[in-house]
């Protein structure tokens, strides 16, 4: 049932996923896919630490304000 | 202060040294079969009989586990109670966010998943993960706009893996 609601899904839409990286992906192992998602979970809360930390430079304008 | 190295991999590989017996869903148990999702924590389906759970608290409190969105200072650690329950217990252990769910969408709990699941080895240790169509299938009764981009996406991991 699972396969058929997947074949279902419309084979012309253009794919959302980055299909480079589903290539590099299943080249992996398991393990390895899951540590490619550590290294990427790593950097994303370096990110969020960064922005943070940063606050002051990255408040938002007050509505209304000029744009770029 | 810099953020941790996320280590769910070990995390996961942790809890199956347990001898718990647990199914992968979530975020991570897509990545594990090739999904192009990030996700920062670890969502397991456990059994729910009271020797699982034994095996499972023994593992929680040797990582440290507690509750997430807690007032500082205030440190509070799941219980037997909790983990015999079907609710999702959101925790953090010293490596990294685990959410251990009693059920997730439709009532679907660990007997009912077992047999839509695969093994996977992870440092040495076999993990069993809800199989990506089974995933998919979770997704689609769910709303919301996140929700509906991760489905798309497992849609389109599960069309090039069978090469459509």
């Amino acid at each position: 049932m699972a396969l058929a609601a997947s074949a279902d899904a419309p084979r012309s839409r253009p794919s959302v996923a980055d299909e480079t990286l589903l290539d590099a992906l299943a080249a992996l192992t398991p393990e390895e896919r899951l540590r490619w998602n550590d290294r990427m979970a790593t950097t994303v809360l370096e990110l969020r630490h960064g922005f943070a930390a940063a606050e002051p430079d990255h408040v938002a304008r007050p509505a209304g304000g000029e744009r770029d | 202060m810099a953020s941790p190295p996320q280590s769910l991999t070990t995390l996961l590989a942790r809890l199956a040294a347990s001898g718990t017996d647990f199914l992968l869903v979530g975020g991570l148990a897509a990545v594990a079969q090739g999904a192009p999702l990030t996700t920062l924590d670890v969502d397991v389906v456990h059994r729910r009989d009271i020797d699982n759970v034994e095996r499972l608290l023994a593992f929680l409190a040797s990582v440290d586990a507690r509750y997430r969105g807690r007032p500082a200072g205030q440190v509070l650690r799941p219980t037997r109670e909790a983990l015999v329950g079907d609710g999702h217990q959101l925790l953090l252990t010293a490596l990294g966010p685990l959410d251990v769910l009693g059920a997730i969408e439709g009532g679907r709990d660990y007997p009912s998943l077992l047999p839509e699941s695969v093994a996977v080895e992870v440092e040495g240790q076999l993990v069993r993960v809800v199989r990506l169509e089974a995933l998919a299938d979770l997704k689609r009764a769910a709303t919301t706009a996140k929700d509906r981009l991760v489905l798309a996406i497992l849609e389109d991991t599960i069309r090039r893996r069978g090469g459509g």
